[in-house]
């Protein structure tokens, strides 16, 4: 049994237009993998610095997986979303990374994104918020085409995973 | 000036300035660095076209721009840059403008910013899910209303649609028919048969056979369907005859239904060549079965007996030649052959001629046709029947008023009069729009009653009811909220202040969610049934509803019929404007444990048909034709090929080989799905995560597969089994046959419960609030700041300490070891005094102790066992002692875990044992030695004598009398952090050797007249535990769903918060939860039960005695606390038959029915919510006389009860009162219940609920419980089991004894059983249950009974009773009295087990253990 033990934190995110933010986070791995121990999706809370252009979340990860094979090895994928004075919740961008394959500790930035409305959306947007968002979220880690899709690109997420990886070489898989 | 020459001008000028060069410059030059141009044309870039400039010019701006260092003017190929670079910076993209190509799948909808957090459940793009719910027709099948005649005319309408049914698919018709044409075939057949020969027609033959046989069995077929209908047509005959008789005997008609009963003349011709026919069809058949089969036989004889004949004739030969064969003495080889064959021929017996079949008889068969005939069909010229049910106006008049649930309604239709006809038409649509996926869709019917007031009574007989729906469920939006709100408030108009509104709810009926395909376009309505158990009867001419009543006057037993009947409703999702289904889509499906039943999940093939199903095309295609899947989700993408086949109707289009769900995982998976699901380690770490009781927080698991052995899995695949077990019917072979079907029947049922509730709490402990996430310290503000430097200030008095509170420590602190239980015994009171018989025993074998030294009474010491360890105090003196001392058990968690959770299920029990020390004088060596070597008396604990020959020693020896224990489940100590105060100690009845009510001295007077009100043996005690453990937060009880009305709701809120302000420490309740995990109102579970009529036979219901008993029959019923059973959730409340059902429950259910049995007997009680010790907060229950003055407490848990005036009552304090119709909170200063006052009606002692006229609610009890009786011959088996493992057990104990005198160079002893001492305790035992409910004075008697049947001998015995659990409880309490270890080397045991069987497998086990010294 081949397992990946990945404990690792959400640390925070950066660049984006305002720092109200939260993060709601899930991990999806193929058929061939078993969850084990630990819980695979969560959200984070709302963190507003007030003299950094940052989020810290600092919300910790820690999942542990078997598998019987590589295909859909997991990925994480991330949904940041922001929190006005109002308190309501808009989304601020789509992102996912692939949980890294080799063993050791590793600092991951991940690029998001979010999709552009029609003039009247953005008009909507820039005077009540709201956002645009996918009607099917999964789009995001699905290799599925959106070259049509319209979008601007927005902060960073920055992620620290530790990976721990057994018997991969019993089964003629070097890392 | 002066002139300078031109050439001198030019001179300077070339110094100054710089004129750049038309010619052209060298390529390397203009190149960085390397000087080797790029050609980024050449390399396939794109550059574009340069403006033309003359190459001189050029060549001018190059050196001149090359002068000036402008480097980076030129490009890669040496040349100025004359246009910008046409590869931007940035990359764009060009607008993409053709929105209605763009794919669906990455479709973006607009969602606005919402308040509300956001939850997994809740669908991407909530706003356009919206449910449509029709609720068609209610038909009521029965109702509580209807008569007689009601109950008879729904009668008589079920069975004529059955009979139309029936009719419509006129089975007589067909088969008449098909009798009809069979008949002509088989005519034809038999004349074409007739024209042809006999010997060809083999194959005709059989073919008429069959007809013949086809015949036969349509005429069977035809009878019954005729027998049936009739059958069908009798009954609703005789049905009418009754309603009938009815309407005439009440002289009016409450129904419309009339029965015409058409007269159809038939021929009486036709029916008797009905039965010719049939007679000759059945001659026909004999003819062809039994003729045929005859003349077959016949014909077979014939040939048989040519053969024989030819036969004999070929042995007369044979004879005939070996005769002359044996004259010549030839040995011929073919002679012995030609013998066998003779032989053979020889043994050939002459076939028997078959008998000739019986003559057919045309006359019995005719006969027996027309019997069948007259038996089965209509009489010749029968009749028709039809039922016709015209509809009447609706008799009773109406009056409209809704009701409303906990806010979580969603819908309501307009109420309906009921109509005599008993059914309700509302065609009312609601739609709903839903932002999360609704957990239960639910309708409920509920009646309104408007009754007048009393003086309106009289003038009106029928009861006027409404009713109307509701939908519930949802959590809807807020808009929605809103307009239901303006509903209700329009509404309080309808109030009439002169009406006494009742609302009830018959029924909840749960709606299905539909799959997200079904809309309101391809919806149907469809019928959902309903049934009510609720009980209702009236002094009218309704019959009601679960109540007996005797339908028709001569009928012998009463029937009674639940309220039921149909709702013909659908569920769909709503169509927009557009057409487009407004259901959920893309709905991201989450491995959610909670929402298990998500309809959603139907889309998900491998849910669907399983994951070998998709392996096998042909199911998969049938899969995706019913579900339906959307083409458009992305999800569904691997699906799609199959929806297209399917739509060209050609099936699967391309090579079925191919498809698969996850392409090539299965060449690269490492090891095969087998051997993944064998793996141990992978097995131990989901269990783990699961939390399997076995495995969880197991700290280590193995890190290799090989070291993982499977005996760590043995424990838990023995409770998986024993779990299957349960559930199969077989109930052999569980502790050994010890328990019956009805043990297991209530273990099933508990479990199903506990699952069920753990479900639910689980559930709502997900609500979470701010205050458990996050934890503020309150920032000191002046206040505090100033009482705190006011402390230092302060004066010290360090003779009055101050209490601080313990920090508690956190779980994380914690580790094996670091927690114990701290036990303080501070001192007894009337411990029982060892019989002065015993020192006159011993005075007349000469042993003079000093019969007045105090020692001599008792000497006891306190023993508290916890998880196998035990600590005693130090031996004190005298009957009321005072110790002082404090002991300590160590604490270990299960698993070494310590979170509240876990240590919430600890059920361990801390045992506080008393025992008596007691100096033994080994009688064989008293009866040698004299009296003067007493001085020399040498004491040796659980010694017999090093050296027997010394003469100067005398060898006593310390014995341990165990004199009364008392239990304190470690729940309690944990949950109450300290337990304080005087318990009464559980002593035996009967203590040999021992008096229980001590002689008082003189000495004792004042002492005694304190203690003369409680009789019995105390203790008191200080536990707690030390670092103090969290409990665990108890759960927040406004998550639970009510029935209950709003308003009463919140008037329970408003009353609690009232109580808690005055009071907060009194315990008072006003909602409970029930089993269901519903909050209820406490007092309905308050009814008057008539308790099982065994136990008050024959005994005044007022009198002492049949409380007593009662008392008794209930603290035999287990007690178990909700705490272990339903680990760390709350308390939960059942009601008493569920009590009765699962025979275990804590201090309210014992209370609630002990309450309940009370009410029967017609005595003024109530319900104590109360603080007792050791319990906390606990029910009992309170009887007063007619004068409220004086009173008594029952605990029912232990069938203890305290009068007025007992000191010693555990209940400390009382917060409340419950009867059936009200709760009372304890508003007196006092909370003793020996300083109050229970005069209720007093309004400045106690404070009311209801005010002080109220009228009881409906109960959720039920009016009365089955009490089953006890099975005799198991109560006999387990009698034996019992006593045969506790003489094991004693072996056992003995064994463990024997080993330890091994090690201690000791010569070993055997079990003696003293067999008349057996049978004498069986007797007594018997005795015992009785004595202890009339509670008289036997104990005194038997004693002397026992010493005088058994002569001279020294008894140390205990008769012990407990309710039955299971055996091991048993062995343990005997084992706690530590009779086994007496060590007299005479010692011989006696031992005898009665069980007494209380009805409902209520049993007291009576187990006396007696150790005899002779």
């Amino acid at each position: 049994m081949a397992e990946v033990h990945v404990i690792g934190q959400l640390v925070g995110a950066s660049e984006f237009p305002s720092h109200s933010l939260f993060c709601k986070w899930g991990l999806h791995a193929g058929g061939a993998w078993k969850l084990i121990a630990g819980v695979k999706e969560g959200q984070t809370h709302v963190d507003n610095p007030e003299n950094e252009q940052a989020a810290y979340w600092s919300h910790p990860i820690d999942v542990h997986y078997a598998t019987k094979g590589l295909q859909g090895w997991p990925r994480l994928h991330l949904q940041v979303w922001y929190q006005d004075i109002h308190g309501r919740n808009e989304l601020y961008g789509y992102g996912f990374v692939h949980v890294p394959s080799s063993p050791g500790c590793h600092t991951i930035e991940c690029v998001t994104w979010k999709p552009n409305g029609t003039f009247q959306e953005e008009l909507m947007q820039y005077f009540v918020g709201g956002c645009p968002q996918l009607k099917n979220p999964d789009l995001v880690y699905a290799g599925a085409d959106r070259y049509k899709l319209h979008t601007t690109a927005m902060g960073k997420v920055q992620i620290r995973l530790n990976v721990i990886l057994r018997n991969f070489d019993k089964y003629g898989v070097e890392c | 000036a002066e002139y300078r020459g031109y050439n001198h001008q030019l001179e300077q000028e070339s110094t100054k300035y710089f004129i750049p060069s038309s010619l052209p410059l060298e390529v390397a030059n203009k190149v960085e660095e390397h000087g080797q141009p790029r050609y980024l044309e050449d390399e396939g870039f794109y550059v574009g076209e340069k403006p033309v400039v003359l190459q001189q010019n050029k060549n001018i701006l190059e050196s001149r721009l090359l002068k000036h260092g402008g480097s980076d003017w030129f490009g890669p190929d040496g040349q100025v840059d004359l246009l910008p670079n046409p590869v931007t910076e940035a990359p764009t993209k060009p607008w993409v403008d053709s929105v209605d190509e763009l794919d669906p799948c990455i479709e973006t909808t607009y969602v606005k910013a919402r308040g509300t957090a956001v939850e997994d459940k809740y669908f991407p793009g909530s706003d356009e899910n919206e449910l449509q719910i029709d609720i068609g027709t209610i038909i009521f099948q029965h109702h509580p209303l209807m008569s007689r005649e009601h109950v008879l005319v729904s009668d008589i309408t079920k069975m004529y649609d059955e009979y139309r049914i029936i009719r419509h698919k006129n089975y007589i018709t067909f088969y008449t028919d098909k009798l009809a044409a069979l008949r002509n075939a088989a005519a034809t057949l038999k004349e074409t048969l007739d024209e042809t020969t006999m010997t060809e027609g083999g194959a005709q033959r059989t073919h008429i056979n069959d007809f013949t046989a086809e015949i036969r069995r349509t005429t069977q077929q035809l009878a019954s369907a005729e027998s049936a209908e009739r059958d069908m047509m009798r009954r609703i005959i005789e049905v009418w005859g009754d309603i009938k008789s009815i309407r005439e005997k009440q002289g009016y008609n409450n129904t419309s239904v009339k029965l015409v009963v058409k007269r159809e003349e038939q021929d009486v011709h036709h029916w008797e060549l009905e039965v010719e026919n049939q007679v000759s069809e059945r001659k026909e058949e004999y003819d062809v079965t039994i003729a045929i089969a005859h003349q077959e036989e016949v014909r077979k004889y014939q040939v048989q007996l040519q053969e024989w004949k030819q036969n004999r004739l070929k042995l007369k030969r044979i004879r005939k030649k070996m005769q002359r064969g044996s004259q010549e003495n030839l040995l011929d080889p073919n002679s012995e052959v030609e013998e066998e064959e003779l032989n053979i021929a020889g043994n050939i017996d002459k076939p028997q001629k078959p008998d000739k079949p019986a003559p057919f008889d045309k006359d019995a068969v005719r006969n027996d046709v027309m019997n069948q005939l007259l038996a089965n069909r209509r009489n010749p010229g029968e009749t028709k029947h039809s039922c016709i049910l015209p509809c009447l106006g609706p008799i009773l008049s109406t009056m409209n008023f809704p009701r409303l649930f906990n806010g979580r309604e969603v819908f309501l239709t307009d109420p309906k009069t009921l109509t005599s006809d008993f059914k309700l038409n509302f065609g009312s649509i609601f739609r709903v729009r839903i932002a999360q996926w609704p957990e239960s869709l639910k309708v409920r019917v509920i009646i309104l009653k408007v009754q007048p007031r009393l003086g309106d009574i009289l003038d009106q007989t029928g009861s006027p009811c409404l009713f109307c729906v509701v939908l519930y469920g949802f959590l809807c939006d807020p808009k929605l909220m809103l307009q239901w709100y303006k509903i209700q408030k329009s509404l309080p108009h309808c109030h009439q202040p002169d009406c006494l509104v009742t609302r009830t709810l018959i029924s909840s009926i749960f709606l299905t969610i539909p799959p997200t395909t079904v809309h309101s376009g391809n919806v149907r309505l469809g019928p959902t049934e309903f049934l009510s158990t609720r009980v209702e009867s009236f002094n009218h001419e309704g019959v009601g509803s679960n109540t007996p009543f005797t339908l028709r006057p001569n009928d012998a037993s009463p029937t009674s019929i639940n309220t039921k009947g149909v709702i013909i409703s659908s569920v769909s999702w709503s169509l927009d404007q557009d057409g487009r289904v407004l259901a959920p889509k893309g709905f991201v499906e989450r491995d959610d444990p909670i929402s298990g039943g998500n309809p959603l999940k139907i889309n998900d093939p491998v849910i669907a048909i399983g994951a070998e199903g998709l392996q096998d095309p042909e199911s998969l295609t049938k899969w995706v034709k019913e579900s339906r899947l959307d083409p458009n989700d992305p999800e569904n993408a691997a699906l799609v090929p199959f929806m297209q086949g399917i739509k060209d109707g050609e099936g699967f289009p391309f090579a079925q080989d191919y498809f698969r769900l996850e392409q090539l995982q299965e060449e690269f998976n490492f090891l095969t799905d087998e051997e993944f699901s064998h793996l141990n380690r992978l097995r131990l770490l989901q269990l783990r995560d699961k939390e399997v009781a076995e495995f969880r927080n197991i700290s280590m698991i193995p890190c290799n597969e090989h070291e993982i052995t499977e005996s760590a899995f043995t424990t838990y695949e023995r409770r998986l089994k024993e779990k299957d077990s349960l559930q199969s019917i077989d109930t052999k072979g569980l502790e050994g046959g010890a328990l019956s079907a009805h043990r297991v029947e209530v273990l099933r049922f508990r479990q199903k419960v506990k699952d069920a509730v753990l479900h639910r709490f689980y559930t709502s402990r997900h609500h979470h609030t701010l205050q458990d996430m996050v934890h503020e310290e309150q920032i000191p503000d002046i206040g505090t700041l100033g009482s705190s430097m006011a402390k230092i200030v302060e004066p010290r008095r360090p003779l009055k300490p101050i209490r601080k509170t313990r920090k508690k420590a956190t779980s994380q602190n914690l580790n094996e070891g670091s927690v114990k239980i701290l036990i303080n015994v501070v001192r007894g009171y009337n411990i029982p005094t060892r019989q002065s018989a015993h020192a006159h025993q011993q005075n007349r074998r000469g042993a003079t102790l000093e019969p007045n030294s105090k020692s001599f009474l008792v000497s006891p010491f306190v023993a508290a066992s916890f998880q196998d360890t035990v600590v005693t105090t130090s031996v004190a003196q005298g009957p009321n002692p005072s110790w002082n001392e404090e002991l300590q058990l160590p604490f270990s968690a299960p698993n070494n875990d310590y979170s509240s959770s876990n240590l919430q299920k600890v059920d361990d029990v801390l045992f506080i044992h008393l025992f008596d020390r007691c100096l033994g004088i080994s009688l064989k060596y008293l009866r040698r030695f004299s009296v003067i070597f007493m001085q020399k008396l040498k004491v040796t604990e659980d010694a017999t004598p090093t050296d027997t020959e010394d003469p100067t020693t005398i060898v006593t020896r310390l014995q341990n009398y165990w004199l009364g224990s008392f239990k304190l489940p470690f729940s309690t100590v944990y949950q109450r952090g300290k337990i304080d105060g005087t318990f009464k100690i559980k002593v035996p009845p009967v203590l040999l050797g021992y008096d229980l009510e001590r002689q008082v001295g003189y000495e004792h007077r004042m002492e005694s007249q304190f203690m003369q009100q409680s009789s019995g043996t105390f203790l008191t005690i200080f536990v707690t535990l030390e670092p103090v453990l969290k409990p665990m937060d108890p759960p927040r009880y406004n998550y639970f769903e009510s029935q209950e009305d709003t308003e009463l709701l919140a008037k329970c809120a408003v009353f609690m918060a009232d109580c808690n302000k005055r009071y907060p420490t009194r315990n008072v309740k006003t909602t409970v939860i029930d089993i269901k995990g519903e909050s209820v109102l406490i007092t309905r579970f308050i009814r008057a039960l008539p308790p099982p009529p065994e136990l008050i036979e024959g005994l005044n219901p007022g009198s002492k005695e049949a409380t007593e008993k009662l008392a008794r029959f209930v603290s035999l019923i287990p007690f178990v606390s909700d705490n272990v059973t339903y680990a760390g959730i709350c308390d939960l409340w059942s009601t008493c038959d569920q009590f009765m059902q699962m025979l275990c429950g804590d201090e309210e259910e014992h209370a609630i029915l002990l309450l309940n049995f009370f009410l029967h007997l017609g005595k003024q009680a109530y319900l104590v919510l109360g603080a007792a010790v050791p319990e906390g907060n606990t029910a009992y229950v309170l009887t007063l006389d007619q004068t409220a003055r004086d009173y008594t407490i029952w605990n029912a848990s232990t069938g203890q009860q305290y009068f007025k005036g007992d000191p010693h009552t555990p209940l400390q304090s009382v917060g409340a009162l419950v009867n059936d119709k009200n709760i009372w909170f304890n508003v007196q200063r006092q909370a003793m219940p020996i300083r109050m006052h229970f005069d209720v009606t007093r309004p400045a002692d106690w404070k009311p609920f209801f005010g002080a006229t109220a009228t009881p609610l409906p109960s959720i009890q039920p009016e009365s419980i089955y009490f089953p009786p006890t099975d005799q011959s198991y109560v006999s088996n387990l009698v034996d089991v019992i006593e045969r493992t506790l003489k094991d057990c004693y072996f056992v104990f003995l064994n463990k004894i024997i080993f330890d005198r091994i090690v201690s160079w000791r010569p070993r002893h055997i079990t003696r059983w003293n067999r008349s001492g057996n049978s004498i305790l069986r007797q007594i035992a018997k005795g015992l249950e009785e004595s202890i409910t009339k509670n008289d004075g036997r104990g005194i008697e038997h004693n002397t009974q026992i010493l005088s049947q058994l002569g001279d001998v020294r008894f140390t015995g205990y008769p012990m009773d407990q309710p039955f659990t299971n055996v091991e409880s048993i062995v343990s309490a005997v084992r706690s009295t530590e009779v086994h270890k007496i060590q007299d080397p005479d010692v011989e045991f006696s031992m005898a087990v009665h069980i007494h069987a209380y009805p409902s497998s209520v049993l007291a086990v009576w187990v006396y253990v007696a150790a005899i010294v002779n």
